[in-house]
């Protein structure tokens, strides 16, 4: 079951038009983004999560929306991340 | 998706680019976890370090086509004439690091010949190339967003520790993965300060964005093809 943030990432990338009026509610501020998420039932993140997502282009957001739905459940948890370049 | 809320920064073009990166990791973050965790960590340990050559071993000509790249273009694009001198540093430190990755799988009886005769998955393919038409074709900054993941996340001395003991292999065979702890944060320290002094605009970072999220996708999915090869 996806959490709020995931639900929120969801319902903004496949509605072009409601992320547009995200991007600009929150160009008024934080309290107008949430109250507008609210207004619209749309789950409100923590402020530095609505700021990232307001930076987002919309081919940025559909990108990882696409990625989130695709993933493969392994069902491991306490994930930890490593890379070599 | 994992998102580490307290990680979120944007008061620079490196904190917003992490603070995507914090948003879409989450995949390639259970990807990892299920090759460290996976009970047969001696089998899968041997795919994922080719699968690791068959990336790297596309790394220093991504680099040295971007660099040629941004030269072409330096004349009338600043972040492109900024951009020459990095790549110029940054071929010299990652060559041979796939070499490395030979001799590791060398010391657990995988000799060069068997890596390179094995086909790299289209996903791999889809990975390297996907880097290399974000640099050639849009702008070679773009390479600054997959370094940004590639050494933003290195090896723990933990986890290689942890794999030493779980599959059996000694110590000299996680050379590149020592390597790399050692070496990624201060590149990756490097490639912030590149960001963040680089003359970069709306749409550089839209691109670098775009090129992280697709980005982290496609390796998380070349982790989760090595660790569906081998059922638990």
């Amino acid at each position: 079951m996806p959490g709020p943030v995931e639900q929120l990432i969801d319902a903004l990338a496949a509605d072009p038009a409601k992320f547009r009026k995200f991007k600009s509610e929150h160009k008024k501020g934080f309290a107008a983004a949430k109250k507008w998420l609210r207004d619209n039932g749309l789950s409100s993140p923590p402020q530095n999560v609505a700021d990232t997502l307001a930076t987002l282009s919309p081919g940025e957001l559909s990108a990882m929306k696409k990625g989130r739905d695709a993933a493969t459940d392994f069902g491991v948890s306490g994930p930890m991340k490593a890379q070599m370049v | 998706m994992a998102i580490d809320l307290e990680a979120l920064d944007l008061t620079t073009p490196s904190k917003r680019l992490w603070a995507k990166i914090g948003l879409a990791d989450g995949r390639f973050g259970a990807a990892f976890t299920a090759y460290f965790k996976h009970p047969r960590i001696r089998d899968v340990h041997v795919d994922y370090l080719i699968l690791n050559h068959q990336i790297i071993r596309g790394t220093v000509p991504l680099l040295e086509r971007a660099r040629d790249e941004a030269a072409r273009r330096a004349d009338s694009d600043a972040v492109a004439r900024d951009l020459v001198p990095y790549f110029e540093r940054h071929i010299v430190e990652e060559l041979h690091h796939d070499d490395w990755l030979l001799d590791d799988l060398e010391i657990i009886g995988v000799s060069r010949a068997d890596v390179w005769a094995r086909l790299p998955s289209p996903t791999v393919a889809e990975f390297v190339g996907a880097q290399n038409y974000w640099a050639l074709h849009v702008h070679p900054v773009a390479v600054l967003g997959y370094l940004s993941y590639m050494e933003g996340f290195p090896p723990t001395d933990e986890i290689i520790g942890d794999l030493i003991a779980r599959t059996g292999y000694p110590r000299e065979a996680f050379r590149t993965m020592v390597e790399h702890g050692d070496l990624d944060p201060e590149h990756s320290g490097e490639i912030k300060h590149m960001l963040d002094t680089l003359p970069l605009t709306e749409w550089h970072e839209a691109l670098l964005g775009l090129a992280v999220i697709s980005g982290l996708d496609l390796l998380a999915r070349t982790i989760e093809e090595v660790v569906e090869q081998h059922p638990a």
